[in-house]
């Protein structure tokens, strides 16, 4: 049993160690399977990626290209542009299990700016509590490997070209991961350097790489860079418009607190209030209480860790700024629209010049705006050339009365956040509501570029605005608008269209075939840019919308008349009337004495209405009013007008006459033209006195017969016409007539039948020929002063031809029309004829029809075919070329004399003239050629031959040879003056031989015969002039200048040593105009060549130096130093007084660095001479041991010249306030405030000073423990400085037990938790917004 | 705007305005065609009077991210065009210019007299013939149609042997296929 209790022991215990080791055994296998367990395996499935552009400010995460596990860390050499490291240095460490990861990653397209920071798995890099070891190197550019890779396993040929990229290096804690799983970083990059615009005069150019997140800059980069964008020259794009378009975006809106790393600040975190912020804070963190608008940082230097009040700066904020990451994925289009969404209202056209343009206009004011209208883009109705106009207003869906735009903030480090605008309540937004029927049409937009909430705000804002006031309008101008490009403004006035002087940016231009031009546009207003207006303003100038119609104003009415072609009259009223505006008008009119429903009612769209048919003499009721195209109307207006009718008096009758006839006066006249003329009064006298006259009848017409008068009867008559109105006119007349004693008319009818009767016809004398008469009755026509006879059938001539014996006198021209050379019988003698046109005799006139005639009497010419023949002799006087057309010799007998003939073309002269024909013919007489077969052989001899008539061109060339001309035929005589040129003597003519010895002897050269212009260049060469020919009493003054002598002609060898000398050189002989300018330069004159042994003394003296010959440009820029200056050589001797004044010192001459330490003392500085406009500049005297002791008394501090701003914090220490100093009179009341007290304790309050009852209302009481925010203390936020509570504070370990710590007044002790540990983090996406203009944000 | 040269101003001025068209063909070989009734010398090129009718579309401007197209018609077109059809005329430049006559009816073709149209590239070209004529219709997606293309830079080894075939960064992107990373394990 023992045994068995032993073995059971045994066993036990054996069992026991068994398990035990099992145990262990187990628990090894446990441990390395949670070994197995520690580190990753992370899957990673490759995908390739577009590599971004970044411009301006972003965060990215960029495309890992490769990732290297391994157990040790290499160091390198860092060649990175930055590096970030936690916990990680660059020295070589060894590990295990793979334990180092390293990851390269491309960021996106290079030459970008910098990386400011790194985020890790949403953490920052350095975030303490994460527990990092990483380490990052970072290059900004490709083209070279990263040391830190290539020292880890990388390929120096990973150079990643053209991209940014990083080189992340983690080491895995594998017993307590810091990273779960494959690391995600998140880079903080401002990105690409693009090229700015610059101006300089008026040339714009690009300048160097820079960086720079302006949209204009950006958009264009991306134009030109060929490597992801454009890749446009720059020659096609128009830099100016860019230009201006950075300037644009670069203006400063305003001046506001920025955060976020990549502005160098830390991020913003905003909360609704101080209390809404976490418990626990982080360190690297800006927390915001949007309810009071200041910043607190969490401090751990105090205990406990507790927000402290902290101040963040401001910055300019530009117009536009452009932070966006572009996929190269995308199209070119699409990137540039991003890139232009980040400007608001801008365009991008192509011009008319073949260049990119981009227009961008921000104006501020309604005057920038209007400057921004060209003169010739100003368009009213003249220029509108349709009517079909489109106006269109935005539709529900894209009107909004509230936008939300979601944004990556990068004040938060690039969180999603959201601005709204306007603040949903605001009365803003419950303007709009109110406007839109309480209809929310809100929007939510994510917007790519924009990362801060102030552009984020000022979008939402212009979303909002644009949407209520833009409207777009399609319409079409005339050839005036040709000159339009999109994106031009214009300026529209239209009455039709309701639109004055409103401004319009043209999107769209077509030319129509007829030139006139579409164009569409939309409403560009300075009220729909968010910068222009505040916040909290709906409507910077809202229009009043009046649906009211005007009345029509100044009504006149104007009563007339008009007469019918019947005579009748028709009574108006023309009524007229002022509005404006285009309307329809109702007229409505009635007698006055008719009641209301009486009234006629008519309408017009003119602002004019003839009222016809009304009654004359009876007053009406006329009334006006507009009415609109909905068919509303405005008031009646109500006048009253009353038509007298027409009281104006016809015109009177004219050409009034009276004939008296056998008992009776006949009296006509001419009717005025008025169209009412009624009759005419006839009115008789028996004298020519009115008076006395009697109306004795009217007519209707223009004649009277005034009858039953005796015979020999004188009267006297008046006629004025009458009108339908019963208007009369002035009287006519008047005229008289007396009665005949017997009836003429008959009586001479009577005598002429008795006459007839008998066969008598008289000679009767008419105007005309009557078309048929009685046989033998005789007319005589006036109109061509013949006599007719009616033969039965015609009027016959009464005379038959004249013989030309039968003419006596002379006919003349005019008597004859035209005369048939037959019709002539016999001759005619000069006598007979007075002159005779040539162009009226037809046919041929013979010798034998001619007697004699003057050549005088001849007018025209006389044409061959018109004479037969005539005799010289006949011809009396000279017949003149103009007299002659063309004439046979043949027909002309006898001789012609000289005095026959005034002058005749020969062409004129057909055959040949025998010299018989010709008696003699001066020579000046022929015109023309006379051809060889017009003159007869031999027929010119010399005394045909006038003297000087033959001149050289009447000689052919080589006519006239040696043989005809006789010996001394030609003598000087016959040789003109210069007859005989050079071009007349053939080259080498006259040789030697041809020239005599001493045949040219000085008696052959005249004096003066041989000048400059005799001797032809080069004819006098040196072998020409013998040696010594040439003295000086050959060369005369001046003859020799500088252009006779060929350059370098006089050099040194020309000169003879000494040649030159003083003698030679005249008084004053050199002077300035003698040397050229230049002529002297420094390497004319060798080193040292003028010592001062050349220069005697006194020499150069001041008259010496011309005035301003020696100017600054003359001294080589430090040639005058301090060693060309003898010491003491620029003694108060050498300045004459005030010689050296303010005048010669330039600005800034002398500063600081030209004045030696100490060597302005204090007896260099006369008393008063520095004044304290003199000290202007800061920093000159910068601490206290430039001004001794005791200097500054209190005389010499102006009243009021210390202001607080000029004592600093801790300035002012007690021991500089001595004892009794500070008495209550200098304490002003309320000037103590709390926040001026930094410690009270008991110690200084005198007892009995503070009484119970001071405390009464004050809300101080005693507590246990109190949560104390100093900083409000610091605000004067008394109401919220102390709060009772009863919780514990709270501490950064979570701790409840400290107590709170006094804090400096400018410290807020961390904020105890009311309920629990775990805060509800508030929005901090709701921001109030502060008042005012200028975003609010 | 536009600034137009005083020639132009001048006749622009008056209400009698003629007007012309010159085209410009960039295709393989270069063609100049005019509207007027006879040759036309500008900027150097003679623009050919016979070269056969065309119509073209009201000169259009618009901002450079509209997309609307551009028709040209080519009438009676000579054979030489159905050759450079077929040897690709898309994405070729086509120019359209306008020019007045002055009062004179001569045409104004100083430097500064003639006003761009059209500028841009064949979109779409297609020839219609049938038994009356045949014809060629040339079709711009809009002034600026190249913006259309894409010009990315992929990290893909092939990317970046497009710039640079000595570069081996992108090498190891697994294109479609997963590795397993081991890191802090064996």
């Amino acid at each position: 049993m023992p045994d068995q209790i032993i073995f059971r022991i045994l066993i036990t215990v054996a069992s026991m160690a068994f398990q035990q080791a099992q145990h262990n055994k187990l628990k090894k296998k446990m441990e390395a399977e949670a070994d197995k367990r520690k580190g990753f395996m992370i899957p990673t499935r490759g995908e390739a990626a577009h590599i971004p552009v970044v411009y301006g400010k972003q965060a990215v995460g960029g495309t890992e290209t490769r990732h290297i596990t391994s157990n040790n860390f290499n160091n390198y050499t860092n060649n990175s542009d930055k590096t970030f490291s936690e916990e990680f240095d660059n020295t070589s460490q060894s590990g295990s299990k793979n334990e180092f990861l390293f990851v390269q990653s491309a960021l996106c397209h290079g030459n970008i700016h910098s990386v400011e920071s790194i985020y890790v798995n949403d953490s920052h890099y350095d975030e303490e509590k994460a527990k990092f070891n990483h380490r990052f190197s970072i290059h900004y550019d490709g083209g070279t490997a990263d040391a830190m890779a290539t020292a880890n396993g990388f390929a120096t040929s990973d150079k990643f070209t053209n991209c940014a990229f990083v080189t992340a290096a983690y080491k895995l804690n594998r017993d307590d991961p810091q990273y779960s799983g494959l690391p995600a970083p998140l880079y903080l990059v401002k990105g690409k350097k693009v090229r700015p615009v610059n101006l300089s005069g008026s040339n714009y150019s690009l300048g160097g790489y820079s960086y720079s997140n302006n949209p204009a800059l950006c958009l264009l980069d991306y134009l030109l860079d060929s490597k992801y964008g454009r890749g446009l020259n720059s020659s096609e794009v128009d830099l100016p418009s860019f230009y201006h378009a950075m300037q644009v975006c670069n203006t400063t809106v305003t001046t506001r607190i920025v955060g976020g790393r990549i502005n160098g600040v830390d991020p913003i975190a905003s909360y609704s209030t101080f209390n809404a912020f976490p418990n626990e804070g982080k360190e690297n963190v800006i927390y915001k209480a949007e309810d009071t608008g200041y910043f607190y940082k969490w401090d751990t230097t105090q205990s406990p860790d507790i927000y402290v009040r902290t101040t963040v700066n401001t910055q300019a904020i530009p117009l536009y700024e452009c932070n966006i990451t572009l996929d190269t994925e995308a199209t070119l289009r699409d990137n540039i629209e991003k890139i232009m969404n980040t400007m608001g209202l801008a365009e991008l056209v192509w011009s008319s010049e073949g260049k990119y343009k981009l227009l961008l206009e921000y104006p501020s004011s309604q005057t920038a705006l209007n400057n921004l209208v060209n003169s010739s883009h100003i368009f009213n109705e003249n220029n509108i050339v349709r009517e079909n106009v489109s106006i269109s207003w935005p539709p529900a869906a894209d009107r909004l009365n509230q936008s939300t735009v979601t944004f990556i903030n990068e004040f938060e480090d690039f969180k999603q956040d959201s601005e709204t605008w306007p603040p949903t309540g605001s009365s803003v937004h419950n303007t709009y509501l109110t406007e839109d029927n309480n209809q929310p049409f809100t929007t939510d937009v994510n917007l790519e570029g924009i990362t801060d909430p102030y552009h984020a705000r000022a979008r939402a804002e212009q979303l909002v605005r644009q949407s209520r006031e833009i409207r777009t309008i399609a319409i079409t101008l005339d050839k005036s608008a040709l000159s339009l490009e999109p994106g031009d403004f214009i300026k529209l006035n239209s009455d039709n269209l309701d639109i004055s002087n409103e401004i319009f940016r043209t999107t769209s231009v077509t030319v129509n075939s007829d030139l006139s031009v579409e164009v569409e546009a939309y409403l560009f207003t300075i009220n729909m840019l968010a910068w222009n207006i505040d916040d909290d303003i709906a409507y910077a100038q809202r229009p009043v919308f009046d649906f009211t119609l005007d009345d029509v104003s100044n009504i006149t009415t104007t009563p007339g008349f008009f007469v019918n072609n019947d005579g009748s009259l028709t009574h108006y009223i023309d009524v007229t009337w002022d509005h404006d505006g285009s309307f329809s008008y109702e007229i409505r009119y009635k007698k006055s004495t008719e009641p209301f429903s009486s009234y006629i009612s008519v309408s017009t769209r003119l602002k004019y209405y003839r009222i016809l048919n009304i009654e004359q003499n009876t007053t009406y009721n006329v009334q006006v009013r507009a009415i609109s195209s909905l068919g509303t109307g405005s008031g009646f207006i109500t006048v009253n007008d009353a038509n007298n009718g027409k009281n104006t008096a016809p015109a009177a009758p004219t050409n009034l006459s009276a004939t008296g006839v056998f008992e009776a006066i006949e009296l006509n006249w001419t009717n005025p033209v008025d169209k009412d003329l009624k009759t005419i009064q006839i009115w008789e006298s028996s004298n020519s006195s009115i008076n006395n006259a009697t109306l004795i009848g009217t007519s209707g017409g223009s004649n009277f017969r005034r009858g039953n008068l005796d015979i020999s009867q004188t009267k006297y008559y008046w006629v004025r016409a009458e009108d339908t109105s019963g208007n009369l006119s002035s009287y006519t007349g008047p005229v008289n007539a007396t009665t005949t004693f017997i009836d003429d008319d008959a009586f001479e009818t009577g005598i002429r039948d008795l006459f007839e009767d008998q066969g008598l016809y008289a000679i009767e004398d008419v105007a005309s020929l009557p078309s048929t008469g009685a046989i033998g009755q005789q007319l005589f026509n006036r109109a061509d002063g013949k006599l007719y006879r009616w033969d039965g059938t015609a009027w016959v001539l009464v005379v038959a031809a004249v013989e030309a014996a039968d003419i006596d006198g002379i006919l003349s021209d005019a008597q004859v029309a035209a005369l048939a050379a037959s019709k002539i019988t016999g001759q005619l003698t000069n006598a007979q004829l007075a002159d005779i046109a040539a162009a009226k005799i037809s046919g041929q006139l013979t010798n034998a029809q001619l007697a004699d005639i003057a050549a005088t009497k001849i007018t025209g010419q006389l044409t061959n075919a018109q004479l037969d023949d005539i005799a010289a002799t006949k011809i009396t006087g000279q017949l003149t070329n103009a007299q002659l057309d063309d004439i046979a010799a043949a027909k002309i007998t006898g001789q012609l004399a000289d005095s026959q003939l005034a002058a005749i073309s020969s062409n004129k002269i057909s055959g040949q003239l025998t010299d018989t024909q010709i008696a003699d013919v001066a020579a000046a007489k022929l015109t023309g050629q006379i051809t060889e077969t017009q003159i007869s052989d031999n027929a010119i001899t010399t005394a045909k031959i006038n003297a000087g008539a033959i001149n050289a061109d009447k000689i052919a060339a080589n006519t006239i040879t040696a043989s005809e001309i006789a010996a001394n035929a030609v003598t000087a005589n016959e040789i003109a003056a210069n007859a005989v040129t050079a071009n007349k003597i053939t080259a080498n003519a006259i040789t030697s031989a041809k020239i005599n010895a001493g045949a040219i002897t000085a008696g052959k050269i005249a004096a003066d015969a041989v000048t400059a212009d005799k001797v032809a260049a080069n004819a006098i060469e040196a072998a020409s002039i013998a040696a010594g020919a040439i003295t000086a009493g050959k060369i005369a003054a001046d003859a020799v200048t500088a252009n006779e002598i060929a350059a370098n002609a006089v050099t040194a060898a020309t000169i003879n040593a000494g040649a030159i000398t003083a003698a030679k050189i005249a008084a004053d002989a050199v002077t300035a105009d003698k040397v050229a300018a230049n002529a002297i330069t420094a390497a004319s004159i060798s080193a040292g060549a003028i010592t001062a042994a050349k220069i005697a003394a006194d020499a150069v003296t001041a008259d010496k130096v011309a005035a301003n010959a020696i100017t600054a440009a003359s001294i080589a820029a430090g040639a005058v130093n301090a060693s060309k200056i003898a010491a003491n050589s620029i003694t108060a001797g050498q300045l004459a007084a005030n010689s050296v004044t303010a005048s010669e010192i330039a600005a800034n001459a002398v500063t600081a660095s030209e004045i030696a330490g100490n060597t302005i003392t204090g007896n260099k500085i006369v008393a008063n001479t520095i004044t304290g406009g003199l000290l202007a500049t800061s920093g000159v005297i910068t601490n206290s041991a430039q001004i001794n002791n005791g200097l500054i008394t209190n005389a010499k501090i102006d009243n009021g010249a210390i202001t607080n701003a000029k004592i600093s914090n801790a300035q002012i220490t007690a021991a500089k306030i001595a004892d009794g100093n500070i008495t209550n009179a200098k304490i002003a009341n309320a000037a103590i405030t709390n926040a001026k007290i930094n410690d009270l304790n008991a110690v200084k309050i005198t007892a009995g000073t503070i009484s119970a009852g001071r405390f009464v209302g004050s809300g101080i009481v005693r507590q246990t423990s109190l949560k104390i925010d100093y900083t409000s203390y610091a605000a004067g936020q008394n109401n919220k400085s102390i709060t009772p509570t009863t919780s514990t504070q709270k501490n950064k370990g979570g701790s409840n037990t400290k107590k709170p710590t006094p804090k400096p007044s400018n410290i807020k002790s961390n904020k105890p938790n009311n309920s629990s540990n775990s805060k509800e983090v508030p929005n901090p996406k709701t921001p109030s917004k502060t008042a005012g203009k200028g975003k609010g944000r | 705007m536009r600034i137009f040269s005083t020639a132009v101003q001048q006749v622009l001025s008056t209400n009698n305005i003629k007007f012309f068209y010159l085209i410009e063909l960039n295709f393989n070989q270069n063609y100049y065609l005019t509207s007027y009734s006879s040759d036309i010398v500008y900027n150097g090129n003679t623009y050919q009077s016979e070269s056969g009718l065309f119509e073209v579309d009201s000169p259009k401007f618009n901002t450079v991210l509209d997309r609307e197209a551009y028709k040209i018609v080519l009438l009676d077109f000579q054979d030489e065009m159905s050759a450079e059809f077929k040897a690709n005329v898309v994405g070729k430049p086509v120019r359209v210019k306008l020019g007045l006559l002055d009062s004179n009816n001569n045409p104004l073709v100083g430097s500064n007299d003639i006003v761009d149209v059209y500028n841009g590239t064949v979109d779409s070209p297609v020839i219609d013939i049938n038994w009356d004529n045949k014809v060629a219709i040339l079709e711009g997606a809009s002034p600026m149609s190249d913006l259309d293309a894409v010009n990315s830079f992929i990290s893909s080894k092939a990317g970046m042997d497009q710039v640079s075939s000595t570069d081996t960064s992108f090498d190891f992107i697994f294109e479609d296929s997963e590795a397993e990373i081991k890191w802090g394990k064996v």
